[in-house]
């Protein structure tokens, strides 16, 4: 019912950036943006089936005095109206509980103050924790802004891959760029992966948009992924069908995530497109 | 069938689960008590020294850096926190606060510091049982019991004390008593004064008696309980206002902390009993160590107390519970000793016997909680045969103090937030519906530039009493008008050209907005006598709320939380 | 201070019969006076508090003047003008604005430019030869007023019923709800077949205003 993205603003150059990317996003998916300005090293989000501490580092506290009115000139020059949340609750004096009923969020890879972590193949323990319990996807950026042109879904037939597309439909249709599926075969015929499509009620509507379908029956995947443009923006389900879902995501999210420098939106286990309503 | 743990009936999953919980509160307790026996032994040895007045201002300052900056948690004792996620958070804890406090705590009272370790057992207790719970997938109701289970638990196992367990569970925790929390309470926290017992052995911590009661005892127990309910004031006072002061003065947590531990040193140098969680005073005294005069039995009481708050009040990390117990045994003292003056031919029922009533009446004017004072007490010291006198002095005390301090000292934070919301209270119930699910999504959005003519049109053909002006360029919402507000022209067919709709607006019209919460709706219903309001997100028009909507929807939630 | 079902019936916006019954059951703090139900002030305050119930403090506040304004009154403010000068829309509301007083720190340039707004999205030409021209959106500062121009000649206002217009109400209103009673007011006027013949031959302000005043007092 909320079309609304969350950000947690960060007053620094990097978390500059991500703002940008925010604002983009939000003009391409038709989303309203919402800024979280912390005041604290701490806050809450209580999603159904756990509570989350997110515990930013003192880089997010930078110059509290500034961090308003830089956050309100970026937006502003950006055409969008300002839209800040204050948090009503708290756990404790200290602890400022968030909402989450929002339909993204953007986070970078890592919400560390560590340059070195912000590279390929890292996602720190708390992006991980919030895409594990999180009721919307999580859109990862690159470090510096680059717009995105064209969508492309990892779709591997699993559930949550289902869920993925639904996603990239979704902006697919606001922003009007064209979608694209990729599929790394595993021994199975296309027709199999345009099956399950179909059982999901995916299939028609990706055909009314015209995708193109990456598909590869051969090859590494490691290599196939070379195919997928650069300006393209990525939407992954966390986990396929892989056994383990604790402490790591699918391999496949792993893989791409370490190999593919674009912007990523990750879609959690615990994300329910019918949840939203319109 | 594949066997499925969900498909068992769900009073016997939660009594299964309760078994997991009470085991983990009762280790958890164990495993405080372990350690703070292990800090006692290490420092016994340089108790005497000079320098060991310093030991409770490094102990707190090892505490609040291991909180703040290794556990990354916060302050406070933990149980505002465990109420705040019953009433308001279906029973989600974070699973750090399972070990954070303990440790923290531990730090603190092993020091010397002047903190009972029961409020951090009781968190770590319910984040064990939340923790488990989300672990079965369990929901918010069941979940929500669970963390009173882990709470009794924690409680039962540290005390040995079952009963008192489950009686601070409901009443400090829960609520409510009703018959699937007591099950599933009674179970964990049986299971947590098994682990205890298995471990630490079945003893009564604080055996006392027996006792010959008479009728000029059970008399002088009224007068005592004025005596505990004015101390356990003080005591609620003097915590505010140390904190209050403390956190004006000094702004960094860990030294505010230091200084209090410092302060705390200085008395224990010349009153070396008010230092550490004290259960050896309570000893001392109930075994009939004569202490010195009144005056020395006075100032202890009021020593403990102010250490008890400096330690506290300033972000050392504990409880309360303890040094309830150690004030209302030196005030039980102080009490004794009086009457003895006063009138020494009578043949009283002793010392220990006023320290038990003193206890009991002091623990339960500060927790607000009688039920948990009496079974409490009877429980730790053995002593049955006191429990009628303890009866009437936890009850008169709880009443006289709640005069003065309505709420008790876990409730008053967040009474002064607003977040106190007890089981089946108006407040809670609408603090658990959602606005969305109230919003009426029917309408027949209009045009700003129609005319009142092609309005009216509308009007005939639909039903609705109510319609969105909504700008058909932005799609943002302009203004709601009503089929009340063009009575006035519906006679005028000669006006029907000439007025605009956005002309008939009514501006003062307020929009509730999704993040509102619908007490706060409601208010605006009243304040305003209007019956439908526009909800507006993002200056986007979603639906109206009807007043009469959320009276059925009310009773149809209060109708499912009965428990049949 | 001492307060009777009565009082408490109406702070708490209930009927007496729910006070008593609150009374019966012992839900309500009271004592007996001269063997009539008594509630004490503070402890209702306090009690309502505990409750979370809001009693309504003062009375019904009076009604403001938009709920109350009269059309002649806002006659009389706006003042009647006769012999206004003008070939088309533009002109004669240009000239009108001219003429009216107004507080100094309304703008007449954007109220001008408002009120042709206005006209642009829909003439404001009732019929019968009358307009009833106003600003789109209400302009910061005003006064509830409606001052009437009688046009030195009748122009074309692509009114509704296509003839042309020799009378103007000018209604400037501080609120929404102030121009919408004084239009309803003006359109009861219009309504009257004896009061638009009186307006073709009128030369008179007072005389309007008693006209108005007669028509005003049939309203409720």
């Amino acid at each position: 019912m909320k079309n609304e993205l969350l950000h947690v603003f960060r007053n620094t150059p990097f978390g500059r950036e991500t703002l940008f990317h925010s604002i983009y996003f939000c003009k391409k998916a038709g989303m309203e943006l919402r800024v979280y300005i912390p005041k604290f090293k701490q806050f809450l989000m209580y999603f159904e089936n756990g509570v989350v501490t997110v515990d930013l580092d003192a880089s997010y506290l930078t110059d509290p005095a500034t961090a308003k009115e830089h956050a309100e000139k970026i937006i502003k020059d950006a055409g969008l109206i300002p839209n800040f949340i204050e948090p009503k609750s708290y756990t404790a004096s200290t602890l400022p509980d968030l909402p989450v009923d929002f339909k993204y969020m953007t986070c970078p890879r890592s919400m560390s103050d560590i340059s070195s972590k912000i590279g390929l193949g890292y996602i720190g323990p708390k992006v991980r924790n919030i895409i594990k319990h999180a009721s919307f996807p999580v859109l990862m950026c690159t470090p510096v802004y680059k717009e995105w042109k064209n969508i492309t879904v990892f779709f591997g037939g699993s559930n949550n891959a289902g869920k993925a597309v639904r996603v990239g439909i979704d902006i697919g249709k606001t922003s009007g760029f064209p979608v694209l599926l990729f599929t790394q075969a595993e021994g199975k015929p296309k027709s199999f992966y345009e099956e399950e499509l179909d059982k999901k009620g995916l299939l028609q509507p990706l055909k009314d948009m015209g995708f193109n379908w990456l598909f590869f029956e051969k090859g590494d995947m490691k290599i196939n992924l070379y195919e997928v443009s650069h300006d393209s923006l990525l939407i992954v389900g966390a986990y396929g069908h892989g056994p383990i879902k604790d402490m790591l995501f699918g391999s496949k999210l792993e893989l791409i995530q370490s190999y593919l420098p674009n912007n990523i939106i990750v879609v959690g286990p615990n994300y329910e497109p019918s949840f939203a309503l319109t | 069938m594949r066997f499925s743990f969900h498909r068992i009936d769900e009073r016997i999953q939660l009594i299964l689960i309760a078994t997991v919980v009470g085991i983990g509160g009762g280790f958890a307790s164990v495993g405080l008590n372990r350690s703070l026996e292990l800090g006692r032994e290490f420092l016994i040895k340089y108790r005497g020294d000079w320098y060991s007045f310093i030991f409770p201002a490094i102990g707190a300052v090892f505490s609040v850096f291991f909180l703040v900056y290794i556990a990354r948690d916060v302050g406070g004792h933990g149980v505002p926190e465990v109420i705040y996620s019953v009433t308001r958070r279906g029973g989600l804890l974070r699973l750090r606060s399972s070990f954070s406090r303990l440790i923290s705590c531990a730090l603190t009272i092993a020091s010397g510091g002047s903190a009972g370790p029961e409020s951090p057992v009781v968190i770590s207790g319910a984040s064990i049982g939340s923790n488990i719970a989300c672990l079965f997938r369990m929901r918010d109701r069941q979940r929500i019991t669970l963390v009173g289970a882990g709470a009794a638990a924690a409680i039962a196992s540290i005390f040995n004390a079952p009963v008192a367990g489950i009686a601070f569970s409901l009443e400090a925790i829960l609520g409510e008593w009703t018959a699937t929390n007591l099950v599933t309470i009674a179970v964990a926290s049986a299971f947590g004064t098994e682990v205890c017992r298995v471990f630490q052995g079945n003893q009564i911590p604080f055996k006392g008696g027996p006792f010959v009661i008479s009728n000029v005892d059970f008399v002088a127990c009224i007068g005592l309980s004025i005596f505990t309910c004015i101390s356990a004031l003080i005591l609620m006072k003097l915590l505010r206002v140390v904190r209050h002061i403390s956190s004006k003065l000094i702004s960094s947590a860990i030294l505010r902390a230091g200084c209090g531990g410092l302060l705390v040193g200085l008395i224990g140098i010349f009153l070396p009993d008010v230092l550490g969680e004290g259960y050896e005073s309570i000893r001392a005294v109930i075994y009939g160590h004569p202490f010195d005069g009144i005056m020395m039995a006075g100032l202890l009481t009021l020593g403990k107390i102010v250490a008890t708050c400096l330690t506290i009040g300033t972000g050392g990390m504990g409880g309360l519970f303890a040094p309830c117990l150690v004030i209302g045994s030196f005030l039980g003292l102080f009490y004794y000793k009086i009457l003895l003056l006063i009138f020494p031919s009578v043949n009283w029922a002793g010392q220990a016997y006023f320290c038990l009533l003193g206890m009991a009446g002091v623990l339960s004017s500060v927790l607000q909680a009688p039920m948990t004072g009496i079974f409490l007490i009877t429980e730790i010291t053995g002593g049955y045969q006191v429990l009628v006198s303890v009866l009437l002095v936890s009850v008169v005390s709880v009443s006289l103090s709640r005069l003065v301090e309505p709420f008790s000292v876990y409730h008053q934070e967040l009474v002064a937030r607003g977040d106190l919301l007890r089981p089946r209270t108006d407040r809670r119930i609408l603090s658990e519906l959602n606005l969305v699910e109230l919003i009426d999504q029917n309408y027949y959005p209009i045009r700003p530039d129609m005319r009142l003519k092609e309005f009216i049109e509308i009007v005939k053909r639909t039903d609705y009493d109510f319609f969105p002006v909504i700008d058909p360029k932005t799609n943002s919402y302009i203004g709601v008008i009503s089929v009340d507000d063009i009575r006035a022209y519906l006679f005028d067919p000669h006006l029907y050209d000439t007025i605009l709709v956005e002309e008939l607006i009514d501006p003062s019209i307020p929009i509730v907005s999704l993040e509102q919460e619908l007490s706060e709706v409601i208010d605006m219903f009243d304040y305003r006598h209007d019956a439908t309001l526009p909800v507006v997100q993002d200056r986007r028009f979603i639906g109206f709320i009807y007043k009469s909507k959320i009276l059925d929807h009310y009773r149809k939630e209060l109708i499912v939380e009965e428990e049949i | 201070m001492e307060l009777d079902v009565r009082d408490v019936a109406k702070l708490m916006d209930l009927p007496e019969i729910t006070i008593l019954r609150w009374i019966k059951q012992g839900k309500i703090p009271f004592y007996l006076k001269n063997g009539k139900y008594v509630i004490d002030k503070k402890k209702l305050v306090s009690w309502a508090k505990l409750h979370n119930i809001k009693l309504k403090e003062k009375q019904e506040k009076e009604k403001e003047e938009d709920e109350l304004i009269t059309l002649h009154t806002a006659i009389e403010r706006g003042g009647v003008h006769f012999g206004l000068k003008g070939e088309n829309v533009h002109e004669v509301l240009k000239n009108a604005v001219e003429l009216l007083n107004l507080p100094p720190d309304v703008n007449k340039a954007e109220l001008l430019e408002k009120l042709i707004q206005r006209e642009e999205l829909c003439s404001t030409g009732i019929g019968e030869g009358v307009a009833i021209p106003h600003p789109r959106h209400t302009i910061a500062g005003l006064k509830n007023m409606v001052a009437v121009f009688f046009l030195e000649k009748e122009i074309d206002f692509n009114s509704v019923d296509g003839k042309p217009v020799f009378v103007l109400f000018i209604i400037l209103a501080s609120s929404t709800k102030a121009h919408l009673r004084i239009l309803s007011r003006l359109s009861y006027c219009l309504r009257n077949k004896e009061f638009l013949k009186f307006l073709k031959e009128c030369k008179n302000a007072s005389e309007l205003i008693d006209q108005v005043k007669k028509l005003e007092s049939e309203i409720r």
